[in-house]
């Protein structure tokens, strides 16, 4: 037997030449990608039980377990069906991800974007003086047809005092979420995903995991005025920034609506 | 001793994340090493 291990080992060596070394490194390069993009998810603990499994069959395989190992061996057999049913959050957001094009919009021009950032950020820096409860989402790349059908369509020009306005307690429009999509206000009252990431602080309220639920969900770039505190933060990739001043917030804003020239 | 921007970028490729790359590193070895043990033995599916 231990013979027969060697000999196998000895002519999988035979294939090993700079082809191979490519292909582990492009295997190690997908694997880590993997990693990273499931990292801080509830996938995670999923992938640890799939693990095990894995571990578990060769182990079987291994000790001369014919019976488990059977069992194993048909349950991979679900196995992919049940990847695209326990993963579909995360499969869904990855292809996402995969195929975005990296630009803003095309059909903006930069001054445009500056004076949607100027506009957003004077609003946002008012309404958390007064501690007034908003959640604005910037469209980029993404559609965001499916959030947008959830609200009022107002599809008006941007200015700071309309989103003031808009989110004011009280008045009929100020609960859920605003899309902006260039210089224009589509959308009011709009519903977005709640995120279900364990790794949320439990003290957020809904306006922020609507907020990283909708950045989980598409390429948005999402702001939430906490109505608590009147703290600002930023939600972008399903990562939640907080405490951010004015002008950090104007500057991060630059730095992710940039429109690659 | 004044260390280098370029030193520090070299320092968080290789610590940041460092047990992913190794378990990666790791799984994409074992997953070679089985891939071309089918290929070498000419067998394709589980064997039991």
């Amino acid at each position: 037997m231990m013979t027969f291990e060697l000999e196998q080992l000895r002519s999988m060596l035979s294939l090993f030449n700079w082809k191979s070394v490519i292909e582990i490194l492009i295997l190690w390069f997908v694997f880590y990608r993997i990693f990273i993009f499931l990292k801080g998810t509830k996938a995670v603990y999923l992938l640890r039980g799939i693990i095990i499994l894995i571990i578990s069959f060769f182990v079987f395989q291994k000790l001369g377990f014919h019976v488990l190992s059977l069992l194993l061996t048909k349950f991979f057999a679900f196995f992919l069906i049940l990847i695209a049913i326990i993963f579909q959050p995360e499969l869904r957001a990855g292809l996402i991800r995969l195929g975005k094009r990296h630009f803003f919009l095309v059909d903006v021009k930069k001054e445009d974007i500056e004076k949607t950032i100027k506009e957003i950020v004077t609003a946002v820096a008012n309404m958390a003086k007064k501690k007034i409860g908003a959640l604005i989402a910037i469209k980029r790349d993404i559609g965001l047809k499916d959030f947008i059908e959830t609200g009022l369509v107002i599809d008006s020009e941007i200015s700071s005092e309309l989103l003031e306005n808009i989110f004011y307690p009280f008045t009929p429009l100020h609960d859920g979420g605003v899309v902006v999509d260039g210089t224009r206000i589509v959308s009011a009252v709009c519903l977005f995903p709640i995120t279900d990431n364990p790794n949320l602080e439990k003290t957020l309220g809904m306006r922020h995991r609507a907020a990283v639920g909708l950045s989980e969900n598409s390429d948005a770039v999402v702001i939430v005025v906490s109505e608590e505190k009147g703290t600002i933060s930023l939600a972008i990739n399903g990562q939640l920034t907080r405490n951010l001043s004015p002008e950090d917030l104007f500057t991060i804003l630059k730095g992710q609506l940039r429109r690659e020239e | 001793m004044k260390i280098s921007k370029y030193q520090v970028n070299l320092k968080s490729l290789v610590f940041n994340n460092f047990w992913l790359k190794i378990i990666s590193f790791v799984l994409a070895v074992i997953t070679w090493l089985w891939a071309s043990g089918e290929l070498a033995s000419g067998i394709s599916g589980i064997r039991i």
